[in-house]
């Protein structure tokens, strides 16, 4: 299975927008999310995300962190490489959509830990980045002015 | 979790909910609507004025005067819980009135969530488990005014799903040992092939659950601690400690400040905007945040136990 499939399979709870996940620093890694929300809200997000488990009580191990707005949730699992990041209505099975986030989390431990490098986001919503533009090839190089014995010289 | 049972029945009347015409009412009678010209009555403001509370108890289909707006409905198979879900999923702010066999109680909600209940000296989340403990009943809109004080800070979802848990674990301690039939584990296999498949790591015998009976609920993980609150913070705008109590306020509150400004840079980040409520959840404890209409931040601590199987 691959890790996007991973990700599809939360959709099986009924409501679920999409899914990121960011690693243990913040980085964007995986997403199957629609084009609505592009790569760079995600990797501004992906940092803050990671921070977020350090507001946890030193002895107690953070599970998991919903963030509630006015029209949808954000619920945020923790694993061990990273955080999975679920977008769902309010009124999605919140058991359920645990259980899930729960089976997805560890599949993707097993995973990334094994492959050992962050997968390349799927490209899904971002645009490549235009080059950047290069400077023209003079037209006229330059030439340097000099003097010798109150003669003129450029070369 | 607790399952309705045929005899169960609540009445709902909700006042607030679309267009009604006050000129029609359900006949008690034949159970269909019926129009009727209503008796001319002095009118003061051009609504009539409906007290739900003076109306008689255990009459179901004598149903009250028409109330401003809404819909009225009789759910033969209806408990409270799936009434209060339905109110809290719509964020109703209002107080709702639950009479059952001579009892009356009281369920304050503001935005769908529940924050107050009061029945006869029981005030709080030990009146919401009285009152949510009631098998039938009436359950409709009341003129109360809406308490100004929280009493209740869990969730509603929290809230129904520890009662219904107390609920099965009660029903089950009382169940005969002769009923719990087990039957193999193997019937318990997920029967999704898409779902990825749970780490290789070897599961303990003594970590499987318990088997199921054909006839008894799935068995559910342990119980949440009940009245655990062990800190409660209020913090202003300005990330200063307001009102604190419980065990060390201080750190609590330098917790909840920075979750929330990382919480409300995300829904920026997200372009959701500024979040309306966190949850914190770790394997021994539950940090509860709110966002208030003035900006301050409404902060609970509570211990919980995680089931260990996960």
């Amino acid at each position: 299975m691959k890790p996007v499939d991973a990700l599809s399979s939360l959709k099986d709870i009924d409501g679920v927008y999409g899914s990121f996940v960011v690693d243990a620093s913040g980085g964007l890694t995986l997403r199957d999310l629609p084009a609505i929300i592009d790569n760079a809200a995600l990797r501004e997000a992906g940092p803050r995300i990671a921070r977020l488990w350090g507001a946890f009580p030193d002895d107690d191990p953070p599970e998991y962190v919903l963030l509630e707005f006015s029209s949808h949730q954000v619920f945020i699992r923790k694993f061990e490489a990273g955080s999975l990041c679920v977008f769902v209505p309010p009124t999605v099975n919140r058991l359920a959509l645990k259980m899930a986030a729960s089976f997805v989390a560890r599949w993707l431990d097993a995973e990334l830990v094994a492959a050992g490098a962050a997968l390349e986001p799927s490209p899904v919503s971002e645009r490549e980045p235009p080059p950047p533009p290069s400077a023209p090839p003079p037209l006229n190089p330059k030439k340097t002015t000099y003097f010798y014995r109150g003669q003129r010289y450029e070369g | 979790m607790s399952e309705t049972t045929a005899p169960e029945a609540m009445t709902m009347n909700l006042g607030e909910e679309g267009p009604r015409d006050p000129s029609r009412e359900l006949s008690a009678t034949d159970g269909v609507a019926s129009t009727r010209e209503e008796p001319s009555a002095p009118e003061s403001d051009g609504a009539m004025e409906v007290d739900v509370e003076e109306i008689p108890l255990q009459l179901p289909l004598q149903l009250p005067p028409p109330a401003a707006t809404g819909f009225q409905a009789f759910l033969q198979h209806a408990n409270l819980h799936n009434l209060l879900q339905i109110e809290g999923l719509s964020r109703t702010t209002g107080v709702f009135l639950v009479a059952s066999q001579g009892r009356r109680g009281y369920l304050h909600l503001s935005n769908g969530d529940l924050i107050h209940a009061e029945t006869g000296p029981l005030t709080g989340e030990a009146a919401a488990s009285e009152i949510l403990a009631w098998g039938d009943g009436e359950f409709k809109s009341c003129a109360r005014p809406l308490a100004q004080v929280a009493t209740i800070h869990s969730s509603l979802q929290a809230l129904l799903l520890r009662l219904a848990t107390d609920s099965d674990e009660a029903a089950q301690s009382q169940r005969p040992a002769g009923l719990a039939a087990p039957r193999p584990y193997e019937e318990d296999k997920p029967t999704e092939p898409l779902l990825p498949a749970p780490s290789a790591e070897p599961r303990q015998a003594s970590s499987l659950p318990p088997p199921r009976s054909s006839r008894l609920p799935p068995p559910l993980p342990p119980r949440i601690e009940r009245d655990a609150s062990v800190s409660e913070v209020l913090i202003s705008p300005t990330g200063e400690m307001i009102q604190g109590r419980g065990a060390e306020p201080d750190e609590f509150s330098a917790r909840v400040a920075y979750a929330a400004r990382l919480a409300d840079l995300i829904g920026r980040a997200i372009r959701s905007g500024t979040p309306r409520a966190l949850e914190l959840r770790g394997r021994g404890t539950q940090t509860s945040v709110k966002w208030q209409a003035d900006g301050s931040l409404a902060a609970s601590l509570e211990l919980v136990q995680s089931p260990k199987v996960r």
